[in-house]
């Protein structure tokens, strides 16, 4: 694959190239020929634009409008879920206006692996890589099993959710393998179809809309808990908007990087914000938060208890009488499911370009860093993505929690590689001050600092959660794994020509 | 002036969130506010750093002299492919 180049490709692949050289601050006149013909045959096409951009950001977060952040609600009680909500908009709008400085300064698709190791060094690199991949492959992984249940909801039988999670994995698997313009083009109208299912949910929600809900009087916080709630609720509320940084990896796809990456993260993020903000309002407001998070249910001797809810925009549509047309509660149910599949597609997305540029750089075996030579696509990284969720999707029918720890492992991970892309911001703007003259984010002095405190507040937060030992150990266990392989393997297999090691070569004299 | 408004409200944030880490276990005579008022304060910070650091994001990514020096890279770039690909 990707060996042998068309005359009538020659032409646009060589321009791309010289953009990839250009974007690692080289001058294409010094690449030597290896490495030229190395770079021809891993290019990938740069069609990308801020309509894209923008949608690639709110279509792999806007799942976390539909679910998981309920759970938040769960004795803390409205109001500490928007206090906790704002905080992590607060922090996510101050992560992706730093990671724009730092994707518009090294466009590469193995964004986290260019920071670190020109920062630091390949370890790094890999370490921060890896953080992101567990992520996705999480926050995959639980989308595809709430396809499954949304399929069917009354009894989700392990069969279904399997058959189901495979013909999602195979039909986006399809999607990404046709060209990376076409499944943008997808992701566009799948994030319209999940936006219009919010405003669907908004409009019904406002006819049993109460004030009282939402703001009630006395108690405002629970007594027991006072500012704790607010504590409690940041772990579910980071489930709003986790991913976005997904987009960062599309920075080697993406056309003049350095005018569309800051404006189509700046417009995705400002749009999740108002999609957060309007759906705790109005969900909150047209069912009690408690009902919101959990149902009253018996035990098997009998005893009341409660169980999570799972959907609770559709339970809230049941609970309202505007909401119980079957029409409108089916005709929902359909157009959310475009959401979820929207965040699966941006996932897989993130996870191929991850698996590619690992492969590209030779830290995973190099197969994975092929391209198919005229449609250039990632086949083999798609393909390996599609199998590891595929893998836990499996292993999910014999771990009932695989999924919740899945998800609270990638969130860990997440705020892991935030604080170690704002530590390389800063080593990078010291070192290398001409990498930023392109595009530099507002209150740069402070803001890499302003997101490294609140990830770790969201971090400290997590040591009292429900399976943290568990999750602690997982995450643990993931970083040791992925380090031992890089020491007794990866590192002995690094390949000079990638985009990633062309940029740090460059800063260290590239003939060396 | 934005800018440094913005810093400035940065700042309260981080002293809000160390405020709510602490508040619940300071004798009582410390809290000197009611828990309503401390609730429209964070609310009232977090809502003022939302608008001013979402005004900035947009005020940098259209900013002129940024788009001016990006301009370089425009031109380097089309020139190389020029170079390359031929009129």
């Amino acid at each position: 694959m990707g060996e042998e180049i068309g005359r009538d490709d020659a032409a646009p692949l060589q321009a791309v190239v010289n953009e990839v050289v250009a974007e690692a601050h080289l001058r294409p006149e010094e690449l030597r020929p290896e490495d030229r013909t190395f770079l021809e045959q891993h290019a990938l096409k740069k069609p990308l634009r801020v309509l894209d951009i923008w949608a690639l950001g709110v279509g792999v977060v806007v799942a976390g409008a539909y679910f998981g952040w309920n759970l938040g609600l769960k004795d803390n009680g409205p109001v500490a879920m928007l206090i906790a909500s704002l905080i992590v908009c607060l922090l996510y709008l101050t992560w992706v206006l730093a990671l724009a400085e730092l994707s518009v300064a090294m466009p590469f698709a193995g964004g986290p692996l260019a920071y670190g190791r020109r920062a630091v060094n390949p370890l790094l690199g890999f370490v921060m890589i890896l953080g992101c991949l567990f992520a996705a492959i999480g926050t995959a992984l639980a989308v595809g099993g709430y396809v499954a249940y949304l399929i069917d909801p009354d009894n989700p039988n392990q069969a279904v959710k399997l058959v189901a999670c495979l013909v999602t994995v195979a039909v986006f698997f399809a999607f990404h393998a046709w060209g990376v313009k076409e499944q943008s083009w997808a992701m566009v109208l799948m994030t319209y179809g999940a936006l219009a299912g919010l405003v669907l949910f908004w409009v019904v929600a406002a006819t049993h809309f109460s004030w009282e809900r939402v703001w009630p009087t006395g108690h405002l916080l629970p007594e027991k808990k006072g500012w704790r709630a607010v504590l409690d609720a940041v772990p579910f509320a980071l489930w709003w908007l986790v991913m976005i940084e997904t987009v960062a990896l599309s920075a080697e796809e993406t056309h003049e990087p350095h005018r569309t990456l800051p404006r189509g993260l700046t417009w995705a993020q400002l749009t999740l914000i108002g999609l957060v903000v309007l759906t705790w309002l109005f969900a909150c407001g047209a069912m009690d938060a408690q009902d919101l998070a959990v149902t009253q249910v018996l035990d098997e001797n009998g005893e009341p208890t409660t169980k999570d809810v799972d959907y609770p925009l559709l339970k809230a549509l049941a609970a309202i009488p505007a909401g119980k047309s079957p029409l409108l509660f089916y005709g929902f149910g359909i157009i959310a499911l475009c959401g979820l599949i929207a965040s699966y597609h941006g996932m897989l997305y993130g996870a191929s370009r991850q698996l590619f540029a690992l492969g590209r750089a030779g830290y995973l075996p190099r197969i994975l860093g092929d391209v198919h030579k005229t449609r250039r696509t990632p086949l083999a990284a798609l393909t390996a993505a599609s199998l590891i969720v595929v893998g836990f999707v499996v292993a999910n029918l014999f771990f009932a929690d695989a999924v919740a720890i899945a998800v609270l492992v990638s969130t860990l991970t997440a705020l892991i590689w935030y604080v170690l892309a704002m530590i390389c911001l800063y080593l990078l703007r010291r070192s290398s001050p001409e990498l930023f003259r392109n595009y530099r984010a507002p209150v740069y002095k402070i803001l890499p600092a302003f997101v490294i405190v609140l990830s770790l507040f969201a971090g400290l937060v997590y040591i009292g959660i429900d399976h943290a030992g568990v999750v602690m150990t997982v995450a643990g266990g993931l970083y040791a794994a992925g380090l031992g392989y890089y020491v007794f393997v990866g590192r002995h297999r690094l390949e000079a020509a990638a985009p990633e090691e062309l940029a740090a070569r460059a800063a260290m004299g590239y003939r060396k | 002036m934005l800018e440094r408004l913005t810093t400035v409200v940065l700042v309260l944030v981080l002293a809000a969130l160390a405020w709510m880490a602490v508040a619940d276990s300071l004798p009582a005579p410390w809290r000197l506010l009611a828990i309503e008022v401390e609730i429209a304060g964070i609310l009232g910070i977090l809502i003022a750093a939302l608008l001013l650091v979402g005004l900035l994001a947009l005020l940098h990514s259209h900013d002129r002299s940024f788009s001016a020096s990006s301009e370089i890279v425009v031109k380097d770039s089309q020139a190389t492919r020029r170079l390359c690909v031929g009129p």
